[in-house]
């Protein structure tokens, strides 16, 4: 059998990576544009955020891939896990590193539809939007895309996040 | 909500954003870790970085697009970005030089909304590729 029959490709298509509720929190903003060496006054002065326009701090752009899902989902306000706990990205990641090889991170989009600051509540779901390989000589490279989208309580969509994960063997 | 944009009468395609450049440092790695929650110790921990057969530890391919997205804010304006999208080509090592470069390849308008497409990247002091990739831009 070959690795493909066993990850049956499509049926991981459509399937939910997770749900849940996030605060957009100041400290956790502030910290987070400090360490990608961003000094603007507007990300840790809120005077200086509003003086630009804003309501509050403004998240900076690249916030949404990992410090809002490690740092801002207050536990005891997170819906059912979606998943049934079967992770996709875990599940199917898990699989071929078992087989050896390198997960590594190939591309992020983030696609914006408004601005998002300190004290924004946001809800996400993320999906696995396509799963396939391709052959690279001797490797297999094997691609999983999930998209997270993030809304606000009027169900508007506010942030789109794509990762494209690879595993290459 | 937003800083100012750019204006869009005043862009020219191939119109470039001020570069920043930085010296990429372990220390940079522990921050970057701490405030993202991203502990994966190949960026981290020297020890277990080379017990895994790397010459060190190396950097977060998001640290990278961290820097890549203040230099296009520093430009655009914050607030004003659209769509950034990044591939990570290849990683960073402590000491190297990592320098943005945004370019300005198109202006258009779009369901009423006035765009400005650029062309991003970050490469090294030898010109090796990091990330690469596009951002739309709101303008005025």
């Amino acid at each position: 059998m070959t690795e493909t029959e066993e990850l049956d490709l499509e049926s991981w298509i459509g399937r939910p990576t997770g749900a849940g509720v996030v605060h957009v929190e100041r400290a956790v903003v502030t910290n987070f544009a400090k360490s990608v060496l961003d000094d603007r006054p507007l990300y840790r002065d809120r005077d200086a955020a509003v003086a630009a326009g804003f309501d509050d701090i403004p998240a900076p752009p690249t916030f949404y891939f990992s410090a809002l899902q490690n740092y801002s989902r207050w536990a005891e306000e997170q819906p059912p896990d979606p998943t049934g706990g079967v992770n996709p990205m875990a599940e199917v990641m898990g699989r071929l590193i078992a087989t050896g090889g390198l997960i590594l991170h190939g591309e992020q989009e983030f696609t914006y539809h408004r601005p998002v600051v300190v004290g924004d509540r946001l809800e996400y779901t993320g999906v696995v939007k396509d799963l396939y390989q391709k052959q690279a000589g001797e490797r297999t490279m094997t691609f999983l895309v999930v998209e997270t989208t993030y809304t606000d309580g009027d169900g508007q969509p506010v942030v789109t996040s794509t990762m494209n994960l690879l595993h290459r063997s | 909500m937003a800083e100012a944009a750019l204006q869009f009468d005043e862009v020219n395609v191939g119109d470039t954003a001020p570069e920043f450049s930085h010296t990429l440092t372990r220390t940079d790695l522990v921050a970057y870790a701490g405030a993202s929650g991203d502990f994966n110790p190949m960026h981290t921990d020297e020890v277990a970085a080379q017990a895994a057969g790397l010459p060190s530890v190396f950097g977060h391919g998001m640290f990278t697009a961290g820097l890549l997205a203040k230099a296009v804010t520093d430009y655009v304006g914050v607030g004003n970005l659209a769509n950034l999208k990044v591939r990570f080509t290849k990683q960073t090592w402590p000491d190297e030089v990592l320098t943005t470069k945004v370019v300005v390849t198109d202006k258009r308008e779009e369901d009423g909304r006035r765009l400005v497409d650029l062309e991003v990247e970050v490469a090294n002091g030898d010109g090796e590729v990091k990330v690469a990739g596009t951002a739309v831009a709101l303008a005025d």
